[in-house]
């Protein structure tokens, strides 16, 4: 064959394709369930106005955190307020208010007198103990406090922090997923999952081996079992020592034991039977972080759950910062407006309850995180999403809680693509969970940003005083007074 | 203006030129234009596509070109000297040099940081990789324009570098003369279709074709377009599309699903890989031809093969043949040993000592080496068989090492070793030996599984209690009849199976399809089995992505070996009713009789060029709708 026939022949082929594009309707056409589309000229065309773009896009997502953190950073004294209403990573506040936190804030200051809970709710985002434990680590390095928090009495996986090996595997029921048995009362305690014990049988925790020796969450000295109207006695011992069983709270009995030493591997022998709804592994003061995390969950269960189970954890435990990260699962089903509505208010109900049943509580909403779709066959950021966390935001700040825009926090647009294609990847290749990394990265970034407004709360305090004290005309005791 | 010339001729590592893209086949049209000008005048012809593939290479890899035109002008000018030389040592002085140049280079690239991490693991140092070219590039520039604390992988410099070493090789041992012109060779080693991902052409058979003038018959041209759809169609539905909308999300994050989405998962990757990796070297077989160039099959229906040794002559037979040339032979092949085999033997030792963190794994490595070692000395009966294995275990390690710098592909050529090792031996074994053996196993396991309550016992059990039904299965029939036919040892499409099936009668030709469907069944559940150790992170940090890649493992085995809750299943399979589809509609097609693929290629062939053309628009089309279908959104079946 001749060869400027192949010639001819791979031109016509792209003519009958340019022809295609030209006259093929730009929404595509609709075969019975199929959508058909096809490609138009222009996204062949060289876009000459994309030059900046590109130029912005130079900084890889690891870079851009690194800015973030300086310019957090820098954001000292007169220059917070500059930092707390422009930069894409701040925490938004309703109504610009920067002192919604200062109770958790003065709470964490003396967390060393009265201990400290932080809960952590979110989806798969948070498995693994993922994030929260990059949260936990710098409040407990900076507060005070040990231990993981509350896990599942049954723990499927190996998490960060910890590991769990079990004689037995007692049933179990989940808000979010599997139903061994029914629950009644909406009675899922604090996480949303109960475990059914009928036999007796023990379990031993240990740190997980990449934390290391100093690492607070390594050392546990406080394990209280949360559980429900017991069907036979309870009783818990943890590496020999007997648990004290609280029967006076009725919404959640705890068995606790307190163990005369921070202690690294405990185990855990149980007999009688009841539904245990987790343990908490903690530090006799400081601050705990519960980490919660809901597979496939869209953070509406809370009104399915017993509001007095709830309440007595959140009063009874002080829990003083309440953080709901969700979104991310529904965000794919939210192409409508009306349907973000619906999702908008299904949350709204959640965030009153939640808000009623917690009313010494702050409240911390992380939006989802940039998440990719097929796009003209590249992976780009749900093109409803920024429709989605607006609607987020709104809500949130309806109901007095802070919002945290983790989309523009990770750099807004497509940032996902950059996750995912960074080496060393800080995004799997589902485009939507972080790799361990990159959640190590969102999780010490929340820690810093979390921080700079306790720095600003200091400071005010700090002002505050020395206007007090210069009023008094006695600037002389302000180092001791303010001293931390 | 000027920003529409910089995005078409400056490097930008955001749009290689890939064969999936636009971009690559309007680029492909250009040349060919060109090409079709200046065919005729043969050194025109080579030097005007050596141009245009270091062009190409420098648009997918920038200024990593110039390691290419060195690895290019080092070996032209060392294959000369070797030819000139008339004493052996001296020529073979030459060559040793011209290997340890090319090998230090894809070593440097490739393995910097495989090799520092197993040091600073050994030694307990913490060395850094240190870019040494990008130091000498900062300091000739005066800039700061390269990074020195990382080492970025050239892309393809895999394929390139064992390219020139077949070349030099070739002329070392006389099987062809060296290439005069430089342009042509130039135009040997960077040909653009397969510079990127293979086949991997040996001189031998390519550097003849250099001289050959342009002749392209109307059936190979019809071929030529019927390779490169379907690669397309491999690489983007059978390939990106699984692994987008499932695959990647469950080796991701195996914890997050069930056991039956990680099995599925698992073998769905199998098929994915070998559609990515076939499909592209399709393409590259077909835009060769259509110049009229002739790039070796690489493929041959490989989940086809009825054991793990046929197996390796259908996957990536292009790297197979060349390390069976230029590594098993000089090792001593079937033989005898050398000092090659003793090396490899302890670097592999160390490797597992490192890798297990226990001196024992070495004891236990070299253990068994020297016990192989001392059988093959004192049974010389046994010492082909023995030297052999242990060659092409050997190979087989090496082999895992060349698909990547972890230690995870290590674990995965040793697997295959392993696979092939046992298969030479299960195949001489008598019937009543086989089936002890399985029912020894299947028990042993079983008392494994329930004493030591791990998820890995489990699996095996499971697997191995199915093999050894199907053993006994084909235990019993022997009994009845002995003379049954069996699996044909090279598979169905085999010159000898179609020989031998055609001599047979209606109700023997069943048995045999049934043993051959068995045997292709066994042999495809080990090969995806050992695809566990073929995914991995990224190169940059091995410490890293090796143990991300046994993690995710781990992981699998963990969720697969688990308990299943087969209640989920039917929810799954509708969750995933596309994919799964897919993937089963793909090894259909994998698994139809090559007679009839090679049917209806050629119908397709014949067919006039105009309906090519429309199908190739048709098919375009389709493909676009699988490239911009929706993304599939998470669902969790398990809690």
């Amino acid at each position: 064959m001749k060869s400027y026939k192949v010639v001819i022949f791979i031109f016509s082929v792209i003519a009958m394709l340019a022809v295609l594009c030209a006259f093929f309707p730009e929404e595509g056409v609709n075969v019975g369930k199929a959508h058909l589309g096809f490609c138009q000229i222009d996204e062949f065309l060289p876009k000459l106005g994309e030059a900046k773009d590109t130029l912005e896009s130079s900084e890889t997502p690891e870079e851009l955190l690194a800015r973030r953190i300086v310019e957090l950073r820098n954001a000292e004294e007169s220059q917070y307020l500059d930092y707390f209403t422009n930069s894409d990573a701040r925490i938004e506040f309703p109504d610009n208010d920067f002192t919604l936190f200062d109770p958790f804030f003065a709470a964490l200051d003396s967390a060393m007198v009265h201990p400290v809970r932080v809960v952590h709710y979110g989806d798969s985002q948070l498995e693994e103990d993922r994030i929260s434990n990059n949260l936990r680590a710098a409040l407990q390095e900076r507060f005070g406090g040990n231990g993981i928090g509350m896990v599942p009495l049954i723990q499927n996986y190996p998490t960060l922090t910890s590991k769990q090996t079990r004689s037995s595997s007692p049933r179990r029921a989940l808000i979010y997923g599997t139903r061994d048995f029914s629950v009644q009362q909406g009675r899922w305690g604090a996480i949303g999952q109960v475990a059914r014990v009928e036999t007796p049988m023990s379990f031993t925790y240990y740190p997980a081996k990449k934390l290391d020796t100093t690492s607070t969450q390594r050392y546990y000295q406080k394990v209280t079992l949360l559980t429900d109207t017991l069907r036979a006695p309870m009783t818990m011992k943890v590496n020999g020592v007997e648990g004290v069983c609280d029967t006076l709270h009725q919404p959640l009995r705890r068995i606790s034991v307190e163990l005369p030493a921070l202690s690294e591997a405990l185990t855990v022998n149980l007999s009688g039977a009841g539904d245990v709804f987790g343990v908490m592994y903690d530090g006799l003061a400081g601050v705990s972080l519960d980490n919660a995390a809901m597979r496939g969950n869209s953070g509406t269960s809370f009104t399915q759950m017993n509001a007095g189970q709830l309440a007595d954890y959140f009063n009874n435990f002080n829990v003083k910062l309440i953080i709901l990260q969700y979104g991310g699962n529904a965000t794919p089903y939210l192409q409508g407006a009306k349907s973000r509505e619906t999702y908008a208010a299904k949350l709204e109900k959640q965030m009153a309850l939640l808000k009623s049943l917690a009313p010494d509580a702050c409240f911390l909403f992380i939006g989802p995180s940039d998440m990719s779709t097929n796009v003209n066959g590249s992976m780009q950021t749900y093109p409803h999403l920024p429709a989605v966390i607006d609607i987020l935001r709104s809500t949130s700040h309806k109901y007095g809680i802070a919002y945290w825009n983790l989309y523009q926090v990770m750099g807004g647009h497509n940032s996902m693509a950059k996750w995912v294609h960074s080496t060393p990847p800080l995004a799997g290749r589902d485009y939507i969970h972080f790799t361990h990394r990159g959640a190590d990265r969102v999780g010490d970034f929340l820690s810093e940003s979390l921080m700079l407004y306790y720095d600003y709360y200091k400071w005010r305090n700090k002002s505050l005083e020395e206007q007090v004290l210069d009023a008094l005309g006695n600037r002389s005791t302000t180092n001791t007074s303010t001293a931390e | 203006m000027g920003e529409i010339l910089k995005n078409i001729f400056l490097y930008d590592p955001q749009h290689p030129l890939l064969f999936t893209q636009f971009y690559f086949w309007a680029f492909f049209a250009l040349v060919y234009a060109i090409f079709s000008l200046v065919k005729s005048k043969r050194l025109m012809r080579n030097a005007f596509l050596a141009f245009v593939s270091l062009f190409f290479y420098y648009k997918t890899s920038g200024i990593f070109l110039l390691i290419l035109l060195f690895v290019t002008c080092s070996d032209f000018f060392i294959a000369k000297k070797i030819d000139k030389a008339s004493k052996q040592r001296i020529k073979k002085a030459w060559l040793v040099t011209s290997v340890v140049i090319d090998l230090f280079l894809l070593c440097y690239f490739k393995y910097a940081y495989f090799f520092t991490d197993l040091l600073n693991q050994m030694l307990g140092l913490n060395f850094r990789v240190f870019d040494a070219f990008a130091w000498v590039g900062n300091t000739i520039g005066g800039t700061d324009r390269f990074h020195v604390d990382s080492i970025v992988l050239p892309v393809g410099i895999s394929f390139f570098t064992f390219q020139v070493i077949s070349y030099t090789a070739d002329v070392y041992m006389g099987k062809i003369k060296p290439v005069q012109n430089i342009l042509d060779f130039s135009f040997y080693v960077s040909f653009f279709p397969q510079l990127v991902a293979g086949p991997i052409v040996r001189a031998s058979e390519f550097i003849p074709q250099l001289y050959k003038p342009f002749f392209l018959g109307r059936r190979q041209f019809g071929i030529a377009v019927f390779w490169i759809l379907n690669g397309l169609a491999k690489k983007i539905i059978l390939s990106d599309y699984i692994a987008v909308n499932f695959i990647d999300r469950v080796f991701e994050n195996p914890l997050l699903f069930s056991g039956f989405e990680n099995f599925a998962a698992l073998f769905g990757y199998s098929l994915q890989v070998y559609a990515d990796f076939s499909g592209y070297t399709d393409i590259a077989i077909g835009v060769a031809m259509l110049m009229g160039f002739y790039l070796p099959q690489n493929f041959n229906s490989p989940y086809k093969a009825p054991n793990t040794q046929n197996f390796w002559k259908r996957w990536h037979i292009s790297l197979s043949r060349w390390l069976q040339t230029y590594l098993y032979i000089p090792l001593g092949g079937n033989r005898n040993t050398t000092f090659g085999t003793y090396f490899w033997i302890v670097l592999f030792a160390v490797i597992a000592l490192i890798l297990s963190g226990s001196i024992w794994a070495l004891v236990a490595v070299l253990t068994v080496a020297a016990v192989t070692l001392l059988l093959a000395r004192f049974k010389p009966d046994q010492r082909k068989k023995i030297t052999a294995n242990l060659n092409s275990f050997i190979t087989m390690l090496l082999g895992g090492l060349w698909h990547g710098a972890s230690c995870n592909f290590v674990i995965w050529g040793g697997l295959n070793g392993v696979g092939m090792i046992v298969y030479k031996f299960w195949k001489d074994l008598a019937w009543g030996w086989k089936l002890s053996l399985m029912l020894g196993l299947t028990l042993l396991l079983y008392i494994l599984k329930t004493f030591v309550p791990a998820p890995v016992f489990s699996l095996f059990f499971v697997w191995v209690l199915i093999l050894a039904v199907g053993t006994l299965v084909r235990f019993l029939f022997h009994l009845y009849r002995p003379d049954a036919p069996g699996a044909f040892s090279k598979g169905l499409d085999s010159i000898e199976a179609r020989k031998a099936l055609r001599t047979m009668d209606r109700k023997d030709r069943i048995i045999a399809n049934l043993a051959n469907a068995w045997a292709v069944l066994q042999t495809f559940a080990f090969i995806t089995f050992t695809r566990l150790f073929f995914r991995c992170g990224s190169n940059l940090d091995p410490a890293e992505a090796n143990e991300k890649a046994w993690e995710t493992a781990k992981n699998m085995v963990a969720q697969i070996g688990g308990k299943w809750d087969i209640s989920i299943i039917p929810d799954v399979c509708a969750a995933y009713w596309k994919v799964f589809a897919l993937v089963a509609l793909g090894m259909l097609i994998h698994w139809l009789p090559a007679r009839f693929k090679r049917r209806y290629r050629i119908n397709f062939a014949l067919l006039p060029i105009p309906v090519i053309a429309v199908i190739c628009v048709v098919v375009i089309f389709c493909l676009y709708q699988f490239v911009t279908a929706g993304f599939q959104p998470f669902i969790y079946f398990q809690f």
